[in-house]
């Protein structure tokens, strides 16, 4: 059965943008841990910025038709627009270290033509074990095993 | 690259089976056999165009790995994998290896496609 894409031109777009405007950002949770090789599911792609008060990256939403909508008592922080509904915006993650010391750490990893950072999975485990949610207990041996496999297949050894 | 008469020759006694049998079974004609033999090379004339331009052999560039093989390197990685270390499910691994042939975006892709069908995270 062919699935339909999901991630299409316009997510790449979005990435393309904030990489050609310098705004510093990393992919964090399942989907991160998805593109180094974990066998996870995911319903979509957490970004962590740098600074959300980026003016470049207000700019590059303003140029996508899509806004940020601050955290409030009724909401979470949100990026909504039709180009980047596959996108959540997260300004913390438990468990790991600041944005700066994490990032030296990420992994880089190719999407098309573009090399994107990712935090690398075993500050994936330290988050998710931090957070200690029942879904979070579930995945947390799943990503254990991967790291392992990770650390020990030639191809993805460091 | 040439076709090998003494490994044909050495394979099909292995195998206990005649050249006869062997060219009926595979539908190939003795001429186009020996045809193939004499050859001094069984590649397209413009591999070896490429391969000069490039300045190597052409061996490589050509694929020699098959579905079959890499499967099993795959299934030995994975047990090795489990046997030196205490892994909670074999399958992790199993999957993990199978994902790490596939390009990020298209692991990616399969996370938000099942993710979303499912609705579980």
């Amino acid at each position: 059965m062919v699935e339909k894409s999901i991630f299409t031109k316009k997510e790449l777009n979005f990435l393309k943008e904030l990489k050609s405007h310098n705004i510093s950002f990393m992919i964090v949770g399942l989907s991160a841990a998805a593109l180094q090789g974990a066998p996870v599911v995911t319903q979509d792609i957490d970004i962590w910025f740098k600074d959300v008060d980026d003016p470049s990256l207000k700019k590059v939403l303003r140029k996508l038709n899509a806004t940020y909508v601050p955290p409030s008592i009724n909401n979470p922080p949100l990026i909504v627009g039709e180009q980047i509904n596959l996108f959540d915006i997260v300004t913390c993650v438990h468990g790991v270290k600041s944005f700066e010391e994490e990032l030296v750490k990420a992994v880089d990893i190719r999407i098309g033509r573009l090399k994107i950072k990712v935090l690398n999975l075993e500050s994936i485990i330290k988050s998710k074990k931090y957070l200690n949610r029942a879904k979070d207990k579930l995945v947390i041996p799943v990503l254990e095993d991967v790291l392992l496999t990770l650390q020990n297949n030639p191809k993805t050894q460091s | 690259m040439k076709l090998s008469g003494n490994k044909i020759n050495r394979l099909i006694r292995k195998k206990k089976v005649s050249l006869n049998r062997l060219l009926q079974k595979a539908g190939v004609s003795k001429t186009a056999y020996y045809s193939l033999i004499h050859k001094q090379s069984v590649l397209p004339k413009s591999i070896h165009l490429l391969a000069d331009a490039l300045g190597v052999d052409t061996g490589q560039m050509l694929d020699r790995t098959s579905p079959e093989i890499n499967i099993k390197k795959l299934i030995w990685q994975m047990n090795k994998i489990c046997k030196q270390f205490s892994i909670s499910e074999k399958e992790n691994v199993w999957h993990t290896l199978l994902l790490l042939q596939e390009k990020p975006i298209i692991r990616l892709e399969r996370a938000l496609i099942r993710g979303r069908k499912i609705n579980f995270h």
